[in-house]
């Protein structure tokens, strides 16, 4: 019995406050956080909710970004399929010799199976949704374009000589460009395919069919796949086809250029997916400062609670002892 | 002198001794227990004829500090007050959840717009439109539970101030009968002291729920008073009342919530301390502040949608929301738009779009809801809010959705983190103070004990006077 109620009740509550700091700390050890409530926090809440906050944003964008590679890498390969095409039909052009009768069959064969490859890229799908239609994804970028080559047919046939057959090759690639719709059925607006990958910044990206590097491209190749060879007009035909490989590289040359930015793109993606790893490294260890106790403060506070404790328990031991009743 | 004399002197001793042993023994019994303070009788000698005589012993009395006792009592109502509210706030915090579970409402808002943002690179997915619509309902069902025990929380607290003017009254009451006895055994020069204690003790419970002023009158008796002078007891007791009120989101006082009245006087605003004062500025402040926060937020969040063109929340109580009227209460009522839910092609195409887009891939509109409302600081209003438009909010006015929804969790863990310190502060001086009171007035056994071995000695003393008297009797009737 300690001998009056006020030194029971001051040595109970220190006991009781020594308890409470104690199973605290311990609470702060094993979870390793400073407080399991925001008040705890102090004056870091708001630090804390923001780096959160933050770095789930970063995610976000993360994961957007994973996204857009994706489909960057997606278009990729097509743009890639085009250039080989294109080039491939331009070597072939380059290498009939002046004078010489071509072998048409053959180079129309070759043009057909390049315009099927072109199609064929351009119609790339990925999961439902077409790469080349613009935003509008559903649909299919490109259709049949067997009409278009027949009003080039009708177009180029029937050149008189040089300066005739250069301007109806003139007049059929205007006429494709005026009627590039009724074989291009995506997107023709102006929304581009884009995705947020910064805060207020948008990532826009996106080659639709109606480029004029294919447009280009296509016109010269259905010119070519629909002339004729007209041996007493060899200069007509020469005209033609030497319009045609300026048209195949000038498609050749807007494709690779797509394909640069394309690549430049794809850079600014990897950039920024490194820069934000890189932060999120930095906020993890940010919030960890605000939110993780301080292991070696700790277990040197543990200490030091346990022994006061104990002399708390020793002193109580002492004062109960100390009664007069017990020398009576 | 005569042996008679002495043999009444003697006697007189031994009654007195056994009164003190009896006064002693009450003190050891009692020295545990709150309340009770140490009695002393003194011997008082009497003088007869010149000389002095059997001694009187005095009426039990007690020593008390009366000053630290009003200063214990001051700091008692403070300590109420501050661990009432700290109970409270305590509760309200724990709806905001843990800083690693990311539940508060600040997460809510930003786990909306990373889903929005997720939209912008796949808008055609209808899993990433799911996404936006369950975050979008985690918003709302966070604001709808959150802002609900709060409500929750103020009817308790109206119902706890019902309790305790209930509670007020009856010990008002038991006050009344104990002055009264303190007054008439004073009269009578009878001991008071036990009764004081209790009188103390009453007045001490008193001061933890509301601030108390007294004074004592001539004939012992005390006139009980609130903090601000209004009477509490003078010889009749006039009690506190308080009819309750049904408290809703827009309940405010002064207005539909009554006040605490004292003959018909409204006392509410004259608290200033104790748990019935943190009681009612839980109800009438506090909590209002915490839900008129939350109302804020969601009301700007519908009208910042609305404004953007995709009307993503709504209030079902009023089809066409517009702040400030329809604030009140709305983050009770908030909920995600069933057309949307029913169409989520519309949060990337707009409330307006009469069709869903062919170009299923454009996220031109919402790209531009995302700035507007995420990117685009709000203004939120400051003051004139709640049900009485006398609440203030705390929080600064401008800033992003983001923004605001973090700074209501920071200024309300700094609220409570405040009260909880206060609290401790209080505890800690009103702690100090009882210490010394119990030091000044208490009983301390050692010294009770050391007091029995006087009055055992004395009463051996007087004993073996009475023994020794004895024998002279004998010898003197012997020699006769």
């Amino acid at each position: 019995m300690i001998s009056t109620l006020g030194l029971a009740l001051r040595t109970q509550k220190n006991v009781s406050t020594l308890q409470e700091r104690l199973a605290k700390v311990q609470e702060q050890v094993s979870s390793t956080k400073i407080s399991d409530t925001y008040s705890g926090l102090g004056g870091q809440v708001r630090d804390s909710v923001d780096m959160r906050v933050q770095f789930k944003k970063l995610d976000t964008y993360l994961s957007n970004i994973g996204r857009l590679q994706v489909d960057v890498n997606q278009m990729e390969q097509p743009l890639l399929e085009i250039a080989d095409a294109t080039n491939s039909v331009r070597d072939d052009l380059l290498a009939q010799a002046n004078g010489t009768a071509p072998d048409m069959n053959a180079m129309k064969s070759a043009m057909s199976a390049a315009i099927d490859r072109m199609t064929g890229a351009l119609n790339v799908n990925l999961n439902g949704r077409y790469s080349f239609s613009g935003t509008n994804v559903a649909q299919q970028p490109m259709g049949d374009s067997s009409g278009l080559q027949a009003q080039v047919k009708s177009i180029v046939a029937g050149y008189t000589d040089a300066a005739d057959a250069s301007a109806k090759y003139d007049q059929a690639v205007q006429y494709v460009m005026d009627n590039w719709n009724d074989f291009y059925k995506g997107d023709t607006g102006t929304s581009q395919l884009s995705g947020l990958v910064e805060d207020g910044s948008t990532f826009s990206f996106g080659v639709r069919g109606d480029d004029d590097a294919f447009k280009k491209t296509f016109a010269a190749m259905f010119v070519m796949n629909n002339v004729d060879y007209d041996a007493g007009n060899k200069d007509g035909y020469e005209a033609i086809r030497s319009k045609a490989v300026d048209g195949l590289q000038s498609g050749f040359q807007g494709t690779n250029a797509i394909t640069g930015e394309w690549g430049r793109a794809a850079k600014r993606l990897d950039t920024l997916q490194t820069r934000y790893k890189d932060q999120q490294t930095l906020l993890n260890t940010r919030i960890g400062d605000v939110e993780d106790v301080d292991m070696a403060a700790k277990s040197v506070e543990l200490t030091n609670l346990q022994s006061q404790l104990q002399t708390s328990y020793q002193l109580i031991s002492m004062l109960k002892s100390m009664n007069l009743a017990n020398y009576l | 002198m005569s042996l008679t004399s002495a043999l009444l002197t003697a006697s007189a001793a031994l009654r007195n001794t056994q009164s003190n042993i009896d006064l002693t023994s009450r003190n050891i019994a009692n020295a545990s227990t709150e309340g009770y303070t140490r009695k002393v009788a003194q011997n008082v000698t009497q003088v007869v004829d010149g000389r002095a005589a059997a001694p009187l012993l005095s009426v039990p009395t007690r020593s008390v500090d009366e000053g630290v006792l009003r200063q214990m009592r001051t700091e008692s109502s403070a300590s109420g007050a501050a661990t009432i509210k700290n109970d409270f706030l305590s509760r309200l915090e724990d709806l905001y959840g843990t800083p690693d579970a990311e539940t508060a409402l600040a997460h809510r808002v930003g786990s909306l717009q990373d889903a929005m943002t997720s939209l912008t690179s796949a808008p055609d997915s209808s899993e990433s439109q799911a996404a936006v619509l369950d975050a979008a309902t985690d918003v709302a069902n966070t604001l709808n539970g959150t802002s609900s025990q709060i409500l929750s929380l103020r009817r308790e607290a109206d119902q706890d101030i019902r309790d305790t003017v209930d509670g007020i009254n009856t010990q008002l009451k038991q006050f009344q009968n104990i002055d009264a006895q303190i007054s008439t055994r004073s009269a009578l020069g009878q001991s008071t002291a036990d009764l004081e204690d209790q009188r103390d003790t009453i007045m001490n419970n008193l001061s933890k729920v509301m601030d108390i002023s007294y004074f004592r009158k001539d004939n012992g008796a005390i006139v009980l008073s609130t903090g601000t002078g209004r009477t509490l007891v003078d010889s009749t007791v006039f009690p506190l009342s308080y009819a309750g009120a049904s408290i809703g989101a827009d309940s405010s006082y002064p207005g539909t919530i009554p006040g605490i009245t004292i003959g018909g006087v409204d006392i509410t605003k004259d608290l200033r301390s104790g748990s019935l004062k943190g009681l009612v500025d839980l109800r009438d402040t506090i909590l209002p502040q915490a839900q008129a926060q939350l109302d804020e937020l969601a009301g700007t969040m519908i009208s910042s949608f609305d404004a953007a063109g995709l009307s993503l929340f709504t209030d079902p109580q009023n089809a066409t929301f517009a702040m400030p009227g329809d604030t009140v209460g709305v983050a009770r009522r908030i909920g995600v738009s069933s057309t949307v839910q029913s169409e989520p092609w519309r949060l990337r195409d707009g409330s307006a779009a009469t069709a869903q887009n062919a170009n299923t891939a454009d996220t031109t509109k919402l790209t531009a809801v995302i700035g507007a409302v995420f990117n685009t600081a709000q203004t939120f209003r400051t003051s004139g809010m709640g049900g009485g438009g006398t609440v203030t909010s705390g929080i600064e006015g401008s800033g992003t959705l983001a923004h605001y929804a973090e700074s209501i969790l920071t200024y309300q863990s700094s609220q409570t983190a405040t009260v909880a310190q206060e609290k401790s502060f209080r505890e800690t001086t009103f702690s100090t103070l009882q210490e010394r009171n119990l030091n000044d007035s208490g009983v301390n056994v050692d010294t009770e004990l050391t007091n029995l071995v006087q009055l055992q000695n004395a009463y051996s003393a007087s004993a073996k006077v009475v023994s020794t008297l004895n024998q002279l009797f004998d010898d003197l009737l012997n020699m006769v």
